[in-house]
């Protein structure tokens, strides 16, 4: 019995799906109505009341005017022959009501006339029919709006909204139009919010908000959105940004239940951020409550109160694009080279005789003697500088060891040049040294502009102790309380007026950092893209200083892969790289001047260093492509294979992925590797291998600074076999030849002549020359326009405290 | 290179001042110890009289016991292996020679062994990574040298018999008279050499075998000087009983020059490779600053393919693993990226002393080549580019494009004109030689030379305007509506260069560039890199 119904039961759905998919028994339109109206020519589908459904061009007028049957009955009755009115229909004296002249509205109401839009051959195309004879007539607009509607619910928005675009552009006004378009938009923007497209989504509904703001649901569905939105602002920290779509949540739904829970939000964690550093150290209080306000900056209370904390504790925030990594008394990488002057004394400041006669109040060394054409050196020390752990002061027992420490291959401060250089060291007393030299050196200003660390403290510069968080031992300006891997903190030791605390955050790329400017989240960028330089300076609040030198932008080889030694390799690499279009297009982004240019050396334009007459270094993909098939037939037709390594600086960046591609086009595979800046140079330094690394290098001295540059691991202990990393031997021997240099006149011959070899040996694939910027926010005053280092007479610098206010209106 | 040269240097050892000196150093002390009455034998017929020290390290966990068993076997596969040739003596464990140690023992230690031919000092140790290890010294009584120091490293201990064995046959050196050249070849007769070995592995002499040849001077006073003829070394070449033809591979010009005023003789004891690092020091002459960032090439004697060892650090030091090389090498130091500035044999772990080599370092040489380099490098260029401009002036003349031809040989014509190559080479020529007549030292040296004729062949042969002027012609004739046959035909005329020659035919590695063509000296048999005289010899 059950399997009986069953099987009735099925064969009634089979039916059904028969009947539902024969074409006969259907509803299909009737024949010759297109399938895609947006397709199609207008048309209009009139219903007679025998049933017949014909396919006609629009009728007109449209929409047809609507007959009144009662008013039709009375007309008739009116114009019927046979039906005299009571007064008749002449009265002598008077003229007749009758116009001979009026129209014949009968015949203009009773019949349509219709056109056919498809005749078949030989049928008439044109009629007239009754009013009364036709049943329905269903317009080209409406059959667009109801396809609208069935493509809104298959999810078509794109053709429904043309559907209903087509109906405006036929008649703005057409009945129902507008409605749909809320519809659609509502309905896209919904689903965008369901398929995690915000912004769009928010956008059609904000659309949909400013064409009919009581629109059902849509408040709701919108505050959500914004919701969702705000929420994940304060999760990425993106308060300013968060406050912002907030007060736009404001200015439409200011009482909904979202907005308040939103407001809250951010109130609660910007007071939970109070709560939880309350009782702490003022430092810790002070970043809590800077972190409070730039969660919600009207706090009640909190910014007299922050203004309050600041005035004694004046807090610098500085967006950086690397951190030390250690923090200590080294000078690795560009990080390292920014910061050390802040926490370590060098021995001399600057390379000049004021220094050496003492004058510069930020040294260790109050005077410095030279006998012997400069081999012997007597070094009187500054009794006055003490270390931060109070132990005692800085004295020739510091240098001393710094200066041996610079000798020994397993030390981390180790130079080679010095400890070829270095003959002895002797404290005599706390106060007094002497150095004797190998050889007369060409300067020995050079040698003491490095950070000296403390003798009785680790060689990373903090306490010797079993504590785990040992403090750094400093005589600088300043100490180091704090290094992580994204924040580093240093903390004037003597208090003044000026700054009394930097922080130095390090962004995740210099976008972001220069973003955190803007916003005002820093005061102070240490590198600004080449490209926004000019724009940054422009914008109120904010300016811009220009480091004193340029950097140079190459590409250095490892000599060591014996790939990079061929000569005819190099050239290949320099053909394939279009300096001035890489230069103009991708990184400063406009035409090339004195300042910003591509390099033809090693050293930049300008220097002394600089070799006249040099041609540039051309741009030729053809000749890089038969060079590289040449050195493919001198290491016997392998595939040449190379790593590029290069730091997330805005330039490297942005030409990384181009570099990459000249390359392969010119027929050598590059893998692209980013590496951290400070990690990238100080390893190089340090001697690792490699195979093509971008570096910017900021020359301070050519003579001095010519091997470093051609060699990035010039001064790395032997071990490493840095010497061979030297791509040509000829530069490699004429920097060292330099290094044995004793006059200056020769000194300035050869790296003249290092720039003009350097040229045709490529030893490094220069690049091009950069004018580097740095920003500040004007609530920090005292970086001056030109600087050779970030923190050039920092204790003059002053800051003052600064609070984000919103515009609370919506934009 | 010596072992190249064909020399003829006769070398009388008939002088009767000679024959005690022989006897004395080759011949041993086995006359004055034996029967004086007894003729002394042919020192090819004397077997070695060793004395064997083995001392095994408490680290190596060998008794007395082990000891024993170790010689008694070793012994044993001695007298089954190599026979007649050794006369081995093993010195009781209790010997004042298992107190030296091996890697830092002097030849004065050796003294109460006299009548010995030969010490073999052995330390039986744990090795640096893991298992045993045998190191050892050999010292030769007659000529007073310490050999290399050796390490041979036990696999298996049940093997160490077997192992000490190999060992014994790696310390071994024996001794030899020279007694005269031929062809450009020592003769030498080697001791021992005439007695038959137990098995092919105890024989004296090999092909192969490295020899350092000595030169005995008789003193007034009646001593022997033993003198070690620096950089210089016979590498056998075929044995003939017990005679060794070798080849004579030297720095020098005459490794066994007449000019010496004692009366001498030669004779030479066999030198293997060692363990030592090989540690040389290069400094500038005259002021003897140190030769930094010098390139340091070897090759096998004869052979002129090299491979880079490194590269000479700030002190101009080098250090020379043991084993980089199989047997002796040629050393050669290049300043820039070709000049070689001296060149000598050595053999791999020889020393581990430091030896200090001189050299001119030749800047105006080098800096004359980094600019020949340079120009090269602009010259093979503009050959790359004018190649495909031939070629597609080429397709456009069979093609009988006019316009397209037109327009190559107007791109044709923006390129640098050979005569801005030649001149700039005849400038660089001229202002060398000027200044080698002005300052009286080498500039113009062999190597650059040839550098320089190489570049100048190639700006003759590959920029020749020959088929661009009948490119020319042929599209004169072409607008005018004349066959393009004349063209073709100069265009194939011989000696014309291919269309598209690939850069890499001039772009030479470090190689020893190939001989000078034109301003080459005559006498040029040597290959051009090598040092010419005794200009470059290291001492």
């Amino acid at each position: 019995m059950r399997v009986s119904r069953l099987i009735l039961s099925l064969a009634g759905v089979i039916a059904l799906i028969a009947a539902w998919s024969n074409p006969a028994i259907a509803q299909d339109p009737p024949a010759g109505a297109p399938k895609n109206l947006l397709r199609s020519e207008p048309f209009d589908r009139v219903t007679l009341i025998d049933g017949t459904v014909l396919l006609v061009d629009p009728v007109s007028p449209r929409p047809l005017p609507v007959i009144d049957t009662a008013k039709e009955r009375d007309r008739k009755r009116k114009r019927d022959p046979g039906v005299i009115p009571e007064e008749g229909n002449i009265i002598p004296g008077k003229v007749t009501k009758l116009d001979p002249d009026a129209p014949d509205e009968a015949k203009i109401d009773d019949k349509v006339r219709l056109h056919a839009l498809k005749p078949a051959e030989g049928e008439i195309s044109d009629f007239e029919v009754k009013r009364s004879d036709i049943k329905r007539v269903e317009y080209f607009e409406d059959l667009l709006l109801e396809e609208s509607d069935r493509l809104v619910l298959a999810r078509d928005f794109s053709q429904a909204f043309e559907c209903c675009l087509w109906v405006k552009s036929r008649d703005p006004k057409w009945p129902g139009v507008e409605d749909h378009v809320n519809q659609i938009l509502f309905a896209e923007g919904s689903r965008a919010l369901i398929e995690a497209d915000d912004e769009r989504g928010q956008r059609l509904l904000r659309e949909l908000l400013s064409r009919k703001p009581d629109y059902p649901g849509l408040i709701d569905q919108l505050s959500g959105a914004y919701a969702k939105r705000i929420t994940r602002s304060i999760e990425l920290e993106y308060y300013s940004k968060g406050r912002r779509i907030l007060h736009e949540l404001e200015s439409f739904a200011p009482k909904s239940l979202a907005t308040r829970e939103m407001r809250a939000r951010f109130v609660n964690r910007a007071t939970s951020r109070l709560e939880a550093a309350e009782g702490k150290d003022p430092a810790t209080r002070l970043d809590a409550m800077t972190d409070a306000l730039r969660i919600w900056p009207t706090l009640d209370g909190v910014e007299a109160k922050y203004r309050v904390l600041f005035a004694t504790m004046p807090t610098l925030e500085v967006a950086v694009v690397d951190v030390p990594a250690p923090l200590g008394p080294y000078g690795h990488s560009p990080a390292d080279l920014r910061t050390t002057r802040l926490i370590y004394r060098p021995l001399l400041e600057a390379d000049d005789d004021e220094s050496r006669q003492g004058k510069r109040p930020g040294q260790l060394a109050q005077s410095i003697e030279l006998s012997d054409l400069g081999r012997r050196m007597l070094i009187k020390i500054r009794a006055d500088v003490p270390w931060s752990d109070g132990s005692r002061s800085a004295s020739a027992v510091d240098v001393a060891r710094d200066l041996t420490d610079r000798t020994d291959p397993n030390s981390p401060r180790y130079i080679a040049r010095w400890a070829e250089l270095l003959d002895r060291v002797e404290a005599t007393d706390d106060s007094r040294l002497e150095i004797r030299l190998n050889r007369p050196p060409l300067r020995s200003g050079p040698w003491f502009l490095g950070p000296v660390g403390p003798a009785h403290a680790g060689a990373d510069g903090r306490e010797a102790s079993a504590n785990p968080d040992r403090p750094w031992v400093c005589d600088g300006p300043f100490t180091a309380v704090l290094a992580k891997a994204d924040l580093v903190e240093f903390r004037r030791r003597e208090p003044g007026k000026g700054v009394m605390r930097i922080r130095e955050l390090r962004q995740p790329s210099p976008a972001a950092g220069l973003a955190k400017l803007r916003r005002g989240d820093v005061s102070l960028l240490t590198r600004v893209p080449p490209d926004q330089a000019k724009a940054l300076a422009a914008e109120p609040g904010i300016k811009v200083g220009a480091y004193s030198r340029a950097t140079m932008h190459v590409i250095a080889l490892d000599g060591r892969n014996p790939v990079l030694r061929l000569r005819t390799l190099r050239r290949a690499l320099s053909y394939a790289i279009d300096r001035k279009g890489l230069l103009e297009e991708f990184v400063i982004k406009r035409p090339v001047d004195e300042q910003d240019r591509p390099a033809d050396g090693p050293f930049p334009k300008g220097s002394y260093a600089d070799a006249p007459g040099v041609p540039q270094l051309e741009y030729n993909p053809m000749l890089a492509k038969m060079l590289t098939a040449a050195a493919r037939k001198e290491i016997g037709g392998s595939p040449i294979q190379v790593k590029f390594e290069y730091p997330p600086s805005s330039e490297a960046r942005a030409v990384a992925n181009r570099l990459v591609y000249a390359f392969k086009s010119a027929g050598v595979e590059v893998q692209p590797i980013e590496v951290g800046e400070s990690q990238l140079e100080s390893e190089l330094r340090a001697g690792r291998k490699f195979d093509l690394a971008y570096r910017a290098v900021r020359l301070d001295e050519p003579v001095s600074g010519a091997g470093p540059l051609l060699v990035p691991g010039y001064d790395a202990p032997p071990g490493a076999n840095c010497l061979a990393s030297a791509a040509s031997p000829r530069i490699l021997q004429l920097l060292l030849e330099l290094e044995r240099t004793v006059d200056w006149p020769s000194a300035r011959g050869l790296t003249v002549q290092i720039d003009r070899e350097s040229r045709d040996e490529l030893p490094v694939i220069p690049l091009w020359q950069i004018v580097d910027h740095y920003a500040w926010r004007d609530r920090l005053k005292g970086p001056a326009k030109t600087a050779n280092r970030l923190y050039e007479l920092i204790d003059t610098w002053e800051i003052a405290p600064w609070v984000a206010k919103d515009l609370e209106s919506s934009p | 290179m010596g072992g190249q040269r064909p020399r003829i240097v006769p070398v009388s050892l008939r002088s009767t001042s000679l024959v005690p000196i022989i006897a004395l150093v080759l011949g041993g002390f086995a006359p004055a110890i034996g029967a004086e009455d007894a003729p002394p034998k042919a020192i090819e017929s004397q077997p070695y009289k060793v004395a064997v020290s083995l001392c095994c390290a408490p680290g190596a966990r060998i008794d007395e016991l082990g000891r024993e068993r170790l010689l008694r076997d070793w012994q044993n596969l001695l007298r089954r292996f190599v026979g007649a040739p050794w006369n081995v003596m093993v010195e009781p464990a209790a010997s004042p020679l298992a107190l030296l140690d091996p890697d830092d023992v002097k030849g004065e230690a050796f003294a109460k062994y006299a009548n010995n031919d030969k010490v073999w000092l052995i330390r039986l140790q744990p090795g640096a990574e893991e298992g045993l290890v045998f190191v050892g010294r050999e010292y030769d009584v007659a000529t007073r040298r310490l050999g290399s120091l050796l390490v041979h490293p036990i696999a298996d201990w049940e093997d160490a018999p077997r192992e000490l064995l190999s060992f014994s046959l790696e310390l071994f050196s024996p001794t030899a008279i020279i007694t005269g050249q031929e062809g450009g070849r020592a003769i030498m007769n080697v001791r021992g050499a005439a007695l038959e070995p137990a098995s092919s592995i105890g024989q004296v002499v090999a092909k192969g075998m490295v020899f350092l040849p000595l030169r005995l001077v008789s003193l007034k006073k009646g001593g022997v000087q033993i003198l070690r003829i620096p950089f210089t070394y016979l590498q056998v070449e075929s044995v003939s009983g017990p005679t060794a033809r070798c080849a004579i591979v030297s720095a020098l010009s005459d490794p066994f020059t007449k000019r010496i005023s004692r009366p001498n003789s030669l004779a030479a004891i066999a030198i293997k490779p060692g363990a030592s690092r090989l540690r040389l020091r290069f400094t500038c002459k005259p002021n003897g600053e140190p030769a930094s960032g010098y390139i340091v090439t070897s090759r096998s004697p004869g052979q002129n393919e090299a491979r880079e060892l490194g590269s000479t650090d700030r002190s101009g030091r080098i250090t020379l693993r043991p084993g980089f090389a199989p047997s002796i090498v040629v050393l050669r130091l290049i300043a820039g990226r070709v000049e070689p500035l001296v060149e000598f044999p050595i053999m791999p772990g020889e020393s581990g002393d430091e030896r200090v080599i001189p050299v001119d370092p030749l800047p105006r040489t080098v800096a004359l080549e980094a600019s020949v380099d340079a120009l090269r490098d602009q010259v093979v260029d503009l050959i790359a580019l004018r190649a495909r401009l031939e070629a597609r002036m080429k397709a456009r003349l069979e093609g009988e494009d006019w316009d397209g031809l037109s327009e190559a040989i107007d791109e044709f014509k923006t390129l640098a004109p050979r005569e801005k190559f030649a001149e700039t080479l005849t400038k660089l020529k001229d202002a060398a030689a000027h200044e080698q007549a002005e300052t009286k030292k080498a500039v113009l040296t062999r190597t650059a030379q040839a550098e320089l004729a190489d570049l100048q062949s190639m700006i003759d042969r590959y920029l020749d305007d020959d088929l661009f002027k009948a490119y020319i012609d042929a599209l004169d004739r072409g607008r005018s509506g004349a066959a393009k046959k004349p063209v073709a035909n100069a265009a194939a005329k011989p000696g014309q260069p291919k269309p598209t020659p690939a850069p890499v035919a001039t772009a030479r590695p470090t190689q020893p560039a190939a001989p000078a063509p034109a301003p080459a000296p005559p006498a040029a048999k040597r290959p051009p890199n090598q040092p010419r005289g005794d200009a470059n010899v290291p001492f």
